[in-house]
């Protein structure tokens, strides 16, 4: 009995339908795939003709739909959150009306323009902070989204192609990038801010992102798994020692230009820290 | 459909082979991941029980109409207390109480201070709250009021006492009359406090006395010399001897013509209107201020949201610790790859829908006290089977996928949250350690 339910839990198991990837499958059917942990479509993606081609059109693709997301979030954010433009625009009217305003003004013409770029800047903030959708806002997560997914494309897909070659690593650094491109997928799950109330947290982005990467460093370079995970965390570890490197030899500068601070130091390093 | 349920029942049912099969191929991985969110979505359902309170929940505008309805009620009530104190104290009221409690005074020859005088208010019905009411429209404070009734008393003794030594015949009394403005009644009645006086007043008229002017000159330096002005000696005899005339004086000095009495009652109507303009506005604004879906459609659209971020939420949760296993199943001598130790998490959360009662939101607003804790400590015992349950589903997931035995599966799990709870903070500390110090 027991066997025959079993047989028929892997029956059911086996009736599920698997979708096939193969070099004709389309490229958002890929991006599908990889946000489902399919390592094949990286090799699928490795062989094909075209794979640095491949691989800009999916991360076009995803930039693409991550975009037209946020925009549609800020229009469902804005008709779902108090207005706060109409209490901006009130106090605004006040503060302008006030005698301290307006004596300012006359010793100081460009003070209205100042006033009114620092007053944009704190409500621009406070919608930051309290989490209102604002149009700068969303502009400037686009930007930083665009910017970063491409230039974290080339420069990790860079380091981490040199260091996965010094592991033994087979693939081209072009073959490398088409199918990093899809490592990208997971950014797909963000789409979920258009519904208003829904959030997914960054750290979650993150690992999906790191996972992926090990998934098409592993099958791109045919790397050992030890060796796929030293390639995917190394550009992490320089570039945090670069970001460290530049911290402290900037609060070095920053900190010399103190007059008294070197005749401290070489007065005997007080505390013996250094 | 079916099948589904069957592979669902199957991985409920900790059955091996299901679970293996699902491993082999990437529809069986991503079965597992599809799982996982459905599942986490009908445990988030509960989140939908907070619709009640949801709508229920005042919006901002409500909440200030609310306020203002408040502030009616209590300006109504202080209109209402000073209606009632202040009725007492109408013009013809307070003239004759006033005027019966000082003859009461003066008849008992008593000193007339601001106590005194607030006793014989008070036996006349003159509440304190309204004297107050009115003391306080006065320009002279009660005390400085008791302050002149006592400077008056000295100049009045004074004042005997000179009558006594000058010879004071009725011209002298007329004179002194016309400089103090004191009507013959108010005189003869400072005189009857002196009975001395009455009869040297009658002994100096008996004798016809001649020295008229320089009495009155005398009488009139030695008043000059009181720390009492006639004019002040003239308006407190004013307040004390009330006829219908002086009355109406008081009235104005206390502020009580029926002209101050509407002021003092606009007044209070006119704050109380201002502050309800004010929240009227506040009420009008808030209502312009509300999103363009309306407040409640806005909430139910984020609480659907809400709903819909379940799965990831609990991902938030457990992402790390998963990807800290894999590793640890690795090291442990594990074979599965990361798809497939993921899905074996993803299975592991299969029992999840007993979660579902700790999603309801708090419903002592909405249902009685006992009922709301009985459903949040029910939905804990829930939460303990489901717990245990998805552990044990989780061990064999994890060596089924990993193709180890159900003890290492176990000791993957310990190490990890070692690892995570000692070994990265102890190493953090120690790197953080080396580098500062050397």
């Amino acid at each position: 009995m027991s066997n025959q339910t079993e047989l028929v839990g892997v029956q059911a198991v086996t009736s599920l339908s698997e979708r096939s990837v193969d070099d004709s499958t389309g490229t958002l059917a890929l991006i599908r795939e990889a946000l489902f942990l399919n390592e094949n479509i990286y090799s699928i993606v490795r062989d094909s003709r075209s794979s640095l081609g491949r691989g800009f059109a999916a991360i076009l693709w995803i930039l693409i739909i991550v975009v037209v997301a946020r925009g549609v979030a800020l229009l469902t954010g804005l008709l779902t959150t108090p207005r706060l433009d109409i209490l901006q625009d009130q106090f605004y009217a006040a503060l302008t009306g006030m005698e301290f305003y307006q004596s300012q003004v006359e010793r100081a013409p460009e003070f209205a323009q100042q006033f009114w770029q620092g007053y944009t800047a704190l409500w621009e903030s406070l919608r930051l902070l309290g989490g209102f959708p604002s149009t700068t806002g969303t502009l400037a997560t686009i930007a930083a989204v665009l910017l970063s997914t491409l230039l974290g494309w080339f420069f990790y897909g860079l380091i981490a192609h040199w260091t996965a070659r010094w592991f033994g690593g087979s693939a081209s650094f072009g073959q490398f990038l088409g199918a990093l491109a899809f490592s990208y997928a997971p950014l797909l799950l963000t789409v979920i801010v258009i519904i208003p109330g829904a959030r997914i947290a960054a750290p979650v982005i993150l690992l999906l992102l790191l996972v992926t990467r090990y998934q098409a460093i592993k099958t791109t370079h045919m790397l050992t798994p030890g060796y796929s995970l030293a390639v995917l965390i190394t550009p992490y570890i320089l570039g945090l020692t670069l970001l460290i490197g530049i911290i402290i030899f900037g609060v070095a500068y920053g900190v010399a230009q103190f007059p008294y601070f070197e005749d401290i130091m070489r007065a005997g390093n007080p505390f013996r820290l250094f | 459909m079916k099948a589904a349920l069957r592979i669902y029942s199957d991985i409920l049912q900790l059955r091996r082979e299901t679970i293996a099969a699902l491993f082999e191929t990437h529809a069986g991985i991503a079965f597992a991941f599809k799982m996982f969110f459905i599942v986490m979505l009908i445990a988030g359902l509960g989140r939908w029980f907070g619709i009640p309170a949801l709508i229920h929940q005042p919006l901002l505008s409500e909440e200030i109409h609310s306020a203002a309805q408040t502030v009616d009620r209590t300006s109504d009530r202080l209109i209402e207390m000073a209606d009632a104190s202040l009725k007492n104290v109408s013009q013809e009221n307070i003239s004759r109480l006033i005027n019966q409690a000082i003859d009461e005074i003066i008849a008992g020859g008593i000193d007339i201070t601001a106590e005194t005088l607030g006793e014989a208010l008070a036996q006349a019905g003159v509440t304190p709250a309204s004297l107050q009411a009115v003391l306080d429209r006065v320009e002279a404070a009660p005390e400085q009021f008791g302050l002149l009734a006592e400077q008056v008393d000295a100049a009045i003794t004074q004042l005997e006492t000179e009558v006594a030594d000058a010879l004071v015949s009725s011209k002298t009394i007329d004179q002194l009359l016309a400089e103090l403005d004191l009507t013959p009644a108010q005189l003869m009645l400072l005189l009857e406090r002196a009975p001395d006086l009455a009869e040297m007043t009658r002994a100096a008229e008996a004798q016809g006395a001649t020295e008229i002017s320089l009495a009155s000159e005398q009488l009139v330096e030695t008043i000059a010399q009181i720390p009492v002005t006639p004019d002040q000696i003239r308006q407190y005899l004013t307040e004390m001897l009330l006829t219908p005339e002086q009355a109406a004086n008081i009235s104005v000095r206390l502020g009580l013509t029926k002209d101050q009495q509407g002021v003092i009652y606009a007044n209070l109507i006119d704050g109380a209107n201002r502050i309800d303009s004010a929240l009227i506005q506040a009420e009008e604004e808030a209502a312009r201020i509300e999103p363009p879906l309306g407040t409640r459609t806005s909430r139910m659209i984020r609480l659907f949201g809400q709903w819909l971020a379940t799965p990831f939420e609990v991902m938030a949760r457990w992402l790390f610790f998963a990807l800290v296993a894999l590793l640890t199943a690795r090291l442990l001598g594990g074979r599965g790859a990361v798809s497939q130790h993921l899905a074996a998490v993803a299975l592991a959360a299969a029992p999840a829908v007993l979660l579902f009662m700790t999603y309801i939101p708090e419903m002592q607003r909405v249902l009685p006290f006992s009922y709301s804790i009985a459903l949040d400590y029910f939905g804990r015992v829930l939460a303990l089977i489901a717990i245990v349950w998805m552990a044990l589903i989780l061990l064999k997931t994890l060596a089924i996928s990993h193709r180890f035995s159900l003890w290492r599966s176990a000791a993957t799990l310990v190490v990890t949250w070692l690892i995570i709870w000692v070994v990265i903070p102890a190493a953090s500390m120690a790197a953080l350690f080396y580098v500062l110090r050397g």
